[in-house]
């Protein structure tokens, strides 16, 4: 994979990372997409009828309690958008969900440990766009870290 | 790789190797009492310079790769872990690089890193285990201004300061039984 492509892909990455958190303000936590879920599409890549079975999971899937299935569904719409049209490119897309569910980790790890050096740092380092690095503050994390 | 370069490589190096976790349990007849946890999570970072063939690629992988991995290591500790550094060190040499640099010598310099921090954990280790508690920072000052002398500096105080502080809170640490 050239360069280019990578951080293309990472860029994508990112943006879906930050869709994949929802914060409720109510309560004083964040509704989050499991990296669990997204392994039930990444096991997917390798198979040959890839696409028409994540729709199915996406069909017939039961929300956990925190119902950010129910929040977001476009999240996952974006998924199989994304599958779909980088079907003949397996290892895009192998690379994509490590990628999806490295990012969220990183967010999740600012989350719990109340710091955003380590995100901020890594954006910065991956010559990730502003206009994403900036769904950081829209996702309410530096307003959350500043309280 | 020239002599500023060296210099900086060896200063992360002190850096990286004090952040890392430094066991001791009470020495006994036949064992070792210092040993590094999770040694085997830093040297498995040089695996991630070479994810890809295209080492502009691979310098973004390893970005990744450390930031992901190593918060799930033993030696990860809130605002004062081996991550930090690590990622200093990445933007340095990056803001070394020319212009029109395909970024293979900045995977290199990364190497050398990893691979000089995985050695000198060991050196250090082995000079804990060997030396008499009052010899230990004679020799671990012996071996730090060797490899300045190399480079044609004197050694930054502070190295020794850190190592003989993460040697000291290591000892009066008892983490096994």
């Amino acid at each position: 994979m050239d360069p280019k492509e990578l951080q293309n892909l990472n860029n994508i990455t990112w943006e879906l990372a930050f869709q994949a958190f929802k914060q409720n303000p109510n309560e004083g936590i964040y509704d989050v997409y499991s990296n669990k879920r997204i392994r039930d599409f990444a096991i997917l890549v390798n198979k040959p009828n890839m696409v028409t079975e994540a729709k199915v999971i996406v069909s017939s899937y039961t929300p956990p309690k925190n119902e950010m299935w129910r929040k977001n569904p476009e999240f996952e719409k974006r998924i199989l958008e994304i599958m779909a049209g980088k079907e003949k490119n397996r290892k895009w897309l192998n690379n994509f969900f490590r990628y999806l569910m490295f990012n969220i980790s990183l967010i999740k790890l600012a989350i719990n440990e109340n710091d955003v050096s380590i995100l901020e740092t890594a954006l910065k380092l991956e010559h990730v766009p502003n206009e994403i690095r900036t769904n950081m503050e829209k996702i309410g994390l530096r307003r959350k870290l500043d309280g | 790789m020239d002599k500023s370069e060296m210099e900086i490589i060896l200063s992360y190096t002190y850096q990286l190797v004090v952040k890392t976790r430094l066991k001791y349990k009470s020495r006994d007849k036949k064992g070792e009492p210092f040993e590094i946890e999770s040694r085997t999570k830093i040297k498995n970072l040089s695996m991630a310079l070479r994810h890809f063939e295209n080492p502009k690629a691979s310098f973004l992988h390893f970005i990744k790769y450390a930031c992901y991995f190593l918060p799930r290591s033993k030696m990860h500790k809130r605002n004062n872990d081996f991550l930090g550094p690590l990622l200093d060190a990445i933007q340095t040499i990056e803001n070394n690089a020319k212009e029109d640099s395909d970024y293979s010598h900045e995977v290199e310099l990364l190497d050398y890193l990893i691979g000089y921090t995985t050695w000198t954990l060991d050196a250090l280790v082995a000079i804990f285990n060997t030396e008499k508690e009052k010899d230990v920072e004679k020799a671990v000052r012996k071996m730090v201004e060797t490899e300045y002398k190399i480079i044609g500096k004197e050694v930054p105080e502070s190295i020794i300061t850190s190592i003989m502080n993460w040697y000291k809170k290591a000892k009066n640490t008892k983490q096994w039984r």
